[in-house]
């Protein structure tokens, strides 16, 4: 886990970065004896490997991972040695490891069911928020994020990931764009918290306890138990203690992280968020505009937070915050 | 190692790659050259990696090298063993941070470039660690010295009165 210090140097030293204008894959290929057709067509491995095959263990050794692989799925699904199950969370992490100089994608399902006490789950309710985010990992660190509840849709952004960074919000009836900026003390912690900055440092640190298969949506996934850190902290903030069984969900075929469920354990919830996309895409003057809300609106007037109208914020924040914030409706 | 894995890493990685050579070449045409010939003798080995740590390390380890190479060529002194602990690693860009640059100048050249591959770079200890030569644990030492320091630097500067980033 990184210290408050470590982020805050990892973000000083992002501002380094040169362009990557002059990239140029041909010219690695041409410097190495190789054209870029010539490439597409090669072997998977050198010629002069093949002399050293040895026919019988390779046919053994093939042998005895189809006769591993059977047995896995007859006897059990999967028991995730510590040595696998580190092998699937560094692949899964890989696809998530933060990426300085692009644009990352997140597009969220998040699912709130609240269980009624004594009721059983009949009696549950649903909610489901839609996300999906854009967010700069290099200078200036803008983002910008749609929310999609009930058939209203808030778009939101950042000027920069620092607390004194510009937030912003747009108004579609008015066409504008609000702005606020923090004023108190700027103690809080660069590191992204929620969610998404908890599976990324999970899997990075590769210590998830596996807990066998299932399938999601006709796709097997490898499951995993979490620390219930995340929900552990915004809860004790909040209301009263409370402890959530967290399981993260790892695509078997690709590796992609594709859902994460916090169950709570007393309060009578639970929200499963189902990330149907997570990457990260170049940062061409398209994608930087994604995660700019001011590219989005130029023409939006900008005005102060303080202000829109209340009855615009009411309809804003207020409804995508009742969603997200279950316990205070129950 | 595949081709398509390296072109990957290249294509996503560039600019840190590119960044980090800047801090070791004498221009930013000798630090492109170096990233360059770096990746195209990552191509030409792929099969000798043996998949014994991250393959992104494997290839931070050829391009390091081949900035030092870079490096030892434009050196008057180039009939002299140039290694990691000679290496003077700068930032790019210090009129961005000058804070952070002299901080750095102020760390010893291997802890200075520890430091780079852990916030630069963004690698882990084990990889660090597979890069220099060393083991984990002096990684993290190294580090933990080094933020110790930096930390001191920058928050001296602070409390000077000096620009608040």
């Amino acid at each position: 886990m990184k210290s408050d210090f470590e982020v805050l140097l990892w973000r000083r030293f992002s501002r380094q970065l040169p362009p990557d204008d002059d990239l140029d894959w041909r010219d690695v290929l041409g410097r190495a004896g190789l054209d870029e057709d010539a490439s597409r067509g090669e072997p998977r491995r050198p010629q002069r490997r093949q002399s050293h095959w040895r026919p019988p263990l390779v046919a053994g050794l093939v042998a005895g991972v189809l006769a591993a692989c059977a047995s896995l799925l007859v006897v059990s699904p999967w028991r995730g040695g510590s040595a696998e199950a580190a092998t699937i969370q560094r692949r899964a992490a890989a696809l998530l490891g933060y990426r300085a100089g692009l644009i990352e994608y997140r597009k969220v399902r998040e699912t709130y069911t609240f269980f009624a006490r004594g009721k059983g789950a009949a009696k549950a309710r649903t909610e489901v928020v839609s996300s999906e985010s854009w967010s700069e990992t290099a200078a200036p660190f803008r983002s910008r994020r749609l929310v999609s509840y009930d058939g209203h849709t808030l778009e939101s952004g950042a000027g920069g990931n620092g607390c004194h960074s510009p937030r912003y919000v747009f108004d579609p009836a008015s066409g504008t764009l609000y702005r606020s900026r923090y004023t108190g003390v700027c103690v809080g912690s660069p590191r992204p918290v929620g969610p998404a900055a908890q599976v990324r440092d999970e899997l990075a640190a590769g210590a998830l306890e596996p807990a066998g298969t299932t399938t999601i949506a006709g796709r097997t996934v490898y499951r995993f138990r979490m620390p219930d850190s995340y929900y552990d902290k915004r809860l004790r903030a909040t209301i009263v203690r409370d402890s959530t069984n967290a399981f993260l969900y790892v695509d078997a075929r690709d590796y992609r992280t594709v859902r994460v469920v916090w169950t709570s354990t007393s309060a009578g919830y639970r929200d499963r968020l189902d990330y149907l996309d997570w990457t990260y895409l170049p940062a061409s003057a398209t994608n930087r505009a994604l995660s700019d809300i001011r590219a989005q609106h130029p023409t939006a007037p900008l005005r102060p937070l303080a202000a829109m109208p209340r009855d615009v914020t009411r309809q804003l924040l207020q409804t995508i915050g009742e969603a997200r914030a279950p316990r205070a409706r129950r | 190692m595949e081709l398509d894995e390296l072109e990957r890493l290249y294509r996503e990685r560039y600019s840190i790659f590119l960044a980090l050579a800047l801090g070791v070449c004498a221009s930013r045409e000798d630090a492109r050259d170096a990233v360059q010939e770096g990746f195209a003798q990552a191509v030409r080995r792929r099969w000798t990696y043996r998949g014994r740590g991250t393959p992104e390390a494997w290839v931070w380890r050829i391009v390091l090298r081949s900035a030092i190479d870079d490096r030892r060529r434009g050196s008057r002194h180039r009939h002299e063993e140039l290694e990691q602990d000679d290496i003077r690693l700068a930032l790019p860009y210090p009129e961005r941070d000058p804070e952070l640059a002299e901080a750095l100048r102020a760390l010893p050249p291997r802890r200075r470039l520890i430091v780079f591959l852990r916030y630069f770079a963004d690698l882990d200890y084990e990889e660090i660690a597979r890069i220099c030569g060393i083991t984990s644990g002096a990684v993290s030492a190294a580090l933990s010295k080094g933020r110790a320091e930096l930390l001191t630097a920058l928050e001296a500067r602070e409390a000077a009165g000096e620009e608040r980033l």
